[in-house]
């Protein structure tokens, strides 16, 4: 099943006619892995047609925000939509909510993979600790039980091909990211930032993402910029920039064995690049 | 309850680093140490060259530090282990433990239960690799027995001041900042490449038709803040730097060690700042950047 996830709730129209123009097994996803004001309003799952199934993230939780997004997560329940996934980011509201059906979600899983120059870092390593590195950190049995005690029943991973391999060796509910794998959260939101608004007022301002190309280095002898050389150059990706979370485009596509599949929407703004 | 005081809390990378923090005033010192096992990575959170050499080095440091009455917090806060890396991992703790060391900086859930089912009775320090936002994740951690949390680069001071009251030490940053949530974070850096990144938070990106350091790390910094992080009752305040110039960490330690003292014996943010700027001139330009971790900026106002 693929899943086409969105914090723009401008756009679920939009996506529930895609899913049904393309006749496809698909459902909706809501929410926001890195920040607390692209929650959807309650009315807004609530609204959402039970033709399709539907997911709610919920995104890393600072403190000032912990009582209101616990008491989101309690409300989200108890709106009684069967077969509700909810995917949590923060190990404070996994710990601490009850939530029925919990997925761990890309601010709880991690992959080494998700550095852009993973192969540069570990170059000169035994194969031995290269292999060991390329995993989820959910591929440590310790890490893996002590999730599972808390109740996770899946798994969120980037679609890349030494993660995909290592989270299917888990034997536990899987579901991929397609095309754009997640480099950084932030908790000072870089697109706020870069036009000068405030957190929740800028919520407008990162319904698409903005690319970013590596112009000069910040070199740590002399403490100045500096052209990047070549071999940066090689290794350095476009990155793109989605309200507070960094990510980098990865063309594999081989999705085959994970349980489903999920695709940012606001990663397109136009969505005849999804389903042309 | 909370102590009123706050420990200083400084990076060591060597026996020379180590005597010079604990002579700039540092409480505490924290370090990592080398491990033959890998070519650049390590176990400490940071790759090759920001480490102790050797185990005789890190005995040595521990033996100086405890003659002077400071406390060494043992780095082996890598944020992701495995099964096959799990008996490196155990060896590597040891090595800190039979040195002597007095608590383990871990950064990996997994590994915090390990170390108790080892049997370990050190002190476990929380990481700021764990991403310790709020309370609920608090609870968790002293769940596992950790006695103190490191919490994330950016909080604000309210926040830091509800978190005070959950029956934990916390541990927070003073000078420096990662821009990025660190456990999250895989914009690697100073991990022994052979190429020069240089620090990616902080280059400048072609953006939206202009070249801009939009990915933001600069040089924060807190002293202002001093006498408001002991009046919550923070327990330590950390100097991020095992990789960074020596001298530079040095000069940074004297400057909050003297704030701090000043901030103990009563002077308020005004004459602590003013004495930070008499001692230090160049701290002028970090007030020009007003990139104070803990007060109302350009920086906190985009805080989620």
């Amino acid at each position: 099943m693929i899943e086409l996830r969105t914090s723009n709730y401008s756009r679920i129209e939009e996506i529930m006619r895609l899913i049904e123009d393309a006749d496809m097994d698909a459902g909706i996803g809501v929410g926001s892995e890195g920040c607390v004001h692209k929650l959807p309003p309650i009315e807004v799952i609530a609204g959402i047609p039970d033709t399709v199934c539907v997911t709610l993230v919920t995104p890393i939780t600072p403190q000032k925000h912990f009582d209101r997004v616990c008491a989101y997560v309690h409300e989200a329940n108890d709106l009684g939509i069967k077969d509700l996934r909810i995917v949590v980011n923060d190990l404070g509201i996994l710990y601490s909510c009850e939530i029925a059906h919990p997925v761990a979600g890309r601010g709880i899983v991690h992959t080494s993979e998700a550095c852009p120059w993973v192969d540069h870092i570990l170059r000169d390593e035994s194969d031995y600790v290269r292999d060991a590195y390329l995993q989820t950190n959910l591929n440590y049995s310790r890490t893996f039980a002590l999730l599972k005690d808390m109740g996770i029943e899946g798994i969120e991973i980037d679609l890349l091909p030494r993660t995909v391999a290592a989270a299917k060796r888990l034997d536990f509910p899987v579901y991929a990211h397609l095309e754009y794998a997640v480099v950084a959260y932030a908790r000072s939101c870089h697109t706020a930032r870069f036009y000068h608004e405030k957190p929740p007022a800028c919520a407008h301002l990162c319904n698409s993402p903005m690319e970013l190309e590596l112009r000069d280095i910040f070199d740590l002898e002399s403490l100045s910029f500096a052209p990047p050389d070549i071999e940066v150059k090689n290794v350095f990706p476009v990155l793109y920039l989605l309200g507070n979370t960094i990510y980098m485009k990865s063309d594999y596509e081989d999705a085959s064995g994970v349980d489903g599949t999920i695709v940012n929407v606001d990663m397109y703004p136009d969505p005849d690049i999804l389903f042309p | 309850m909370h102590p009123k005081r706050m420990n200083l809390m400084a990076p060591a990378s060597s026996y020379q680093t180590a005597v010079s923090v604990i002579d700039a005033g540092a409480d505490e010192i924290y370090l990592g140490l080398e491990n033959q096992n890998f070519a650049n990575l390590n176990l400490s959170g940071r790759g090759r060259g920001c480490n102790v050499p050797t185990l005789s080095e890190l005995e040595k440091i521990v033996e100086f530090s405890h003659k002077n009455g400071i406390q060494v917090d043992y780095a082996v806060n890598t944020p992701f282990l495995s099964d096959e890396l799990e008996e490196i991992f155990i060896s590597h703790v040891m090595a800190g433990v039979d040195a002597g060391v007095d608590a383990l900086i871990i950064g990996e859930l997994g590994a915090m239960h390990l170390v108790r089912e080892l049997g370990i009775t050190l002190p476990v320090h929380a990481s700021v690799l764990l991403n310790t936002f709020n309370i609920g994740q608090i609870e968790l951690l002293k769940s596992f027995g950790a006695s103190k949390v490191v919490l994330p680069f950016k909080m604000d001071l309210d926040e830091i001041r509800m978190l005070s009251t959950s029956g934990i030490d916390l541990e927070i940053f003073g000078q420096f900042g990662c821009s990025n949530i660190n456990g999250t974070c895989h914009l690697i850096h100073s991990a022994g490449e052979s190429i020069n990144l240089g620090l990616p938070c902080r280059a400048n990106y072609s953006v939206g038709g202009r070249v801009h350091p939009i990915l933001d790390a600069g040089t924060d910094c807190s002293i202002c803040s001093i006498p408001d992080l002991i009046e919550i009752g923070v327990s330590a305040l950390k100097i991020v730097g095992r990789g960074m110039n020596p001298e530079m960490i040095r000069s940074i330690v004297q400057i909050y060690r003297g704030c701090i003292d000043l901030a103990l014996a009563g002077y308020d943010s005004g004459a602590i700042r003013d004495y930070a700027l008499t001692e230090e001139p160049f701290w002028q330009l970090l007030c020009e950047q007003r990139r104070c971790k803990y007060l109302k900026t350009y920086v906190t106002d985009s805080y989620v």
